[in-house]
């Protein structure tokens, strides 16, 4: 089943949540709630070279800050 | 092609409701159901004869209409007004409208595409179609086909509540209320409840003086023993998360699953110490029986990690599409959520079978459900199972549940089906799972339970289950069932949005079980996890496989939507030929592997494991085949084998099959056939 969500062609945003978490969206679909757009419209695979560079902790963030305190070593 | 028979439909009281231009009724029809066929079946056209009652056989005209998701609503309709016969003697027609009536308000209905289950619920989706394409604007997307009623069915795709909650919490619990019941148990040692806690208590002290700390990441090397659990539970008690090491994985691999997990730490134990991808890492002595002292009396008590059922418990790795490792990283509230699931709940007083691999994640399923119902883990000594050896630990252990992946439930069922006799549960998976198998062993064992475990690593072991108490309810291929609990599913058509109940789509997942992502690669995670629907306000996982809800409201699974087996241009069900192979006198075991070839078709291979005495051989069994199946479906390379192999994974080692399977010449020519044995 091809489909627009990885459609190579396409144009694409990068969106973020509350929890930092970043997800890829077709740029023809509008911005669902609680997602903001931080790059884009462009190329897929620029959103996913914005993603490469800017999320580079997978953990929710609200889980990062627990572990603050007890982070000795970086990942 | 379908028989079903003709269904009596009438929308006039939707007509009546809508402000619908008289002129325009006949193609709002059509266009209802022309969109409705497309939201069930993902068909991007449909051909729909209009004639008139099947008495009067009056003249036939074809509307074929193209449904355009980005179309103008307005426009959509316009379409199916202007649309001119396309006459019968085209391409084949997907519905037939026999009608009277000339504004085809009511008539009759009959499929010609198949499209199973019409029954409920396609004629309400026409109707909500209908009120709809009059009483909305913009974009066809837009209609969705789903009535409030259907939407319910819907949501109710859902599990039920369960605690957020971290499994050290759970696991302490099991220690207070079950001190001196067994945890685990191989083949030297034991350890109660309090005792392993204990034993994880000096083990977490050892991983912490190699410079451990909470937030880090620990390999495990050990072999499947008590010592492997130790590790595990100090690993997660200590806030640090554990991943499986695979030492049978080609060298390549295992370097890059370490490099990038960037373990604190490796646990080894003698077995494991001197492999050469684990050489450079910080190593820690797996625990033994008596290497430590005796250990200390009294309540245990949380150690060095925090109680956030956030924090990262494991990293399972599996294989991208691209070859290259993914690491899911998997918070406890995920595995809570698994070990504390009605469905899949184990007693205190059983005795289950520790066997998967810790690199794959049935281990979860295991270990986890086990030690937070307070059950004794029976640990399985050898790499590989034979059917013997199984069948005796089973027996001389008294193992109660026991995860089996589908492959060895399937040869076990069919080689010696006695020696899973003593088991209560039996949770299978992995694979589709074979349902005569799977009516033979209820049959055969009374009072036997066995559940169809989904899921994507990435939903943390299962997203959903079947179970099944006898083989009366086994009329088909099993579904894989409904949600476990703090699991949301969500079906969607290729745009991401919600198909009726019913209609093909993509299975999505969301809740609890929902990894973080894959380490260190965000942007796959970006590209797999995230909010993929306009309809469902949640992070959502999107897992590749095709599946529709029965009227039951249970997923049936039809196959990946990436990767259809399709041979030219015919669609193959590999178990349909399995299954007609089977039927053979002397076959007694037999599987079908897809070889793809560089730049050309695929080839089917079958591989058969034949009866003792028996006459069969490849020709003759193709011969058999040719009787049962059309020709693109016969397997062009066949091997004959003892048992069909397993991968340590346990699923069939399509490779090593693909590997040894020989061509056959066509019928009359070469007279002799290569069939390997032992690939």
């Amino acid at each position: 089943m091809s489909s627009p969500l990885d459609d190579p062609d396409l144009d694409y945003l990068t969106l973020v949540n509350a929890e930092q978490q970043h997800s890829l969206w077709p740029a023809s679909v509008a911005v669902p709630a609680g997602w903001t757009v931080v790059h884009g419209p462009a190329a897929r695979d620029a959103c996913l070279g914005y993603v490469r560079e800017n999320w580079t902790d997978i953990r929710p963030v609200s889980a990062r800050t627990i572990h603050h305190d007890h982070r000795v070593r970086g990942s | 092609m379908s028989d079903a028979p003709a269904a009596p439909y009438d929308l006039t009281a939707e007509l009546t409701v809508g402000a619908a231009d008289a002129d325009d009724v006949p193609a709002l029809v059509l266009a209802a159901f022309a969109v409705t066929m497309c939201r069930w079946t993902a068909a991007s056209e449909v051909a729909i004869a209009v004639t008139g009652s099947s008495q009067r056989a009056a003249a036939t005209r074809v509307i074929r209409l193209r449904v355009d998701d980005q179309a103008d609503i307005g426009d959509f309709v316009r379409s199916a007004a202007t649309a001119r016969d396309a006459g019968a003697g085209g391409d084949p027609v997907d519905l037939v409208i026999a009608s009277d009536h000339p504004e085809l308000r009511s008539g009759e209905l009959r499929f010609v595409t198949e499209v199973p289950d019409a029954a409920y619920g396609f004629l309400a989706d026409v109707a909500t179609a209908l009120h709809e394409l009059t009483s909305l604007d913009g974009a066809l997307h837009r209609v969705r086909c789903i009535g409030p009623e259907r939407r319910e069915l819907l949501d109710s795709l859902t599990g039920a509540d369960v605690p957020v909650v971290d499994i050290e919490t759970l696991f302490l619990e099991q220690v207070r209320r079950r001190p001196g019941r067994i945890a685990v148990r191989d083949a030297t040692a034991e350890l109660t409840y309090e005792q392993l806690a204990h034993a994880s208590d000096q083990h977490a002290e050892a991983l912490r003086s190699a410079g451990v700390r909470p937030g880090d990441t620990v390999l495990v090397a050990t072999r499947r023993s008590v010592g492997e659990v130790v590790a595990l539970v100090a690993i997660v008690r200590m806030g640090a998360a554990y991943a499986g090491f695979d030492d049978d994985a080609p060298q390549a691999r295992a370097e890059r699953i370490i490099s990038r997990l960037a373990p604190a730490a490796v646990v080894a134990d003698a077995a494991t110490a001197g492999h050469p991808a684990l050489r450079r890492l910080t190593h820690v002595g797996a625990w033994t029986p008596g290497r430590h002292p005796d250990p200390g009396t009294g309540p245990p008590t949380r150690r060095l990690g925090s109680d956030d059922p956030r924090r990262a418990a494991y990293v399972a790795f599996t294989s991208g599409s691209t070859g290259e490792p993914k690491g899911v990283v998997v918070p406890h509230r995920a595995v809570a959520r698994l070990a504390l699931t009605p469905e899949l709940r184990i007693r205190p007083d059983d005795r289950v079978l520790r066997m998967a691999p810790l690199a794959f994640d049935a281990s979860t399923f295991e270990v986890w459900v086990t030690l937070v119902a307070g059950a004794t883990l029976e640990v399985f000594p050898a790499k590989l199972p034979s059917v013997g050896m199984l069948g005796a630990f089973l027996a001389e252990r008294a193992v109660s549940v026991a995860w089996l992946p589908a492959s060895v439930f399937r040869l076990v069922a069919t080689s010696r089906p006695a020696a899973l006799a003593g088991l209560r549960w039996i949770v299978s998976g992995g694979e589709v799972v074979p349902h005569d198998s799977v009516a033979r062993m209820l049959d055969l064992h009374p009072g036997m339970v066995i559940t169809n475990g989904y899921g994507p690593t990435e939903n943390t072991t299962f997203t959903t289950t079947h179970t099944v108490r006898n083989s009366g309810e086994v009329d088909g291929p099993l579904p894989i069932g409904r949600p476990i609990a703090g699991t949301r599913i969500c079906v969607l058509d290729r745009y991401g949005r919600l198909v009726p109940p019913g209609a093909v789509g993509e299975l999505y997942v969301t809740g609890l079980g929902l990894a973080d992502g894959y380490l260190g690669d965000e942007a796959g995670t970006a590209s797999r996890f995230g909010h993929f629907c306009p309809d469902v306000d949640e992070r959502l996982y999107r897992t590749g496989d095709l599946v529709r809800v029965d009227p039951r409201g249970r997923l049936l699974f039809l196959g990946r939507a990436d990767s259809q087996v399709k041979i030219n241009g015919h669609r193959i069900e590999t178990e349909e030929i399995s299954g007609a192979l089977a039927g053979h006198p002397d076959v007694r075991d037999a599987v079908i592997v897809i070889a793809p070839r560089e730049r050309r078709d695929t080839q089917l291979v079958a591989a058969v494991a034949l009866r003792p005495g028996a006459e069969a051989d490849p020709r003759s069994l193709r011969a058999y085949l040719a009787r049962l199946l059309p020709s693109y479906a016969i397997p062009a390379r066949w091997v004959v084998v003892d048992e069909i192999p397993l991968t340590r994974n346990g699923k069939v080692d399509a490779e090593s099959l693909i590997r040894s399977a020989s061509p056959l010449a066509p019928a009359g020519g070469s007279r002799d056939v290569v069939a390997a044995r032992r690939p």
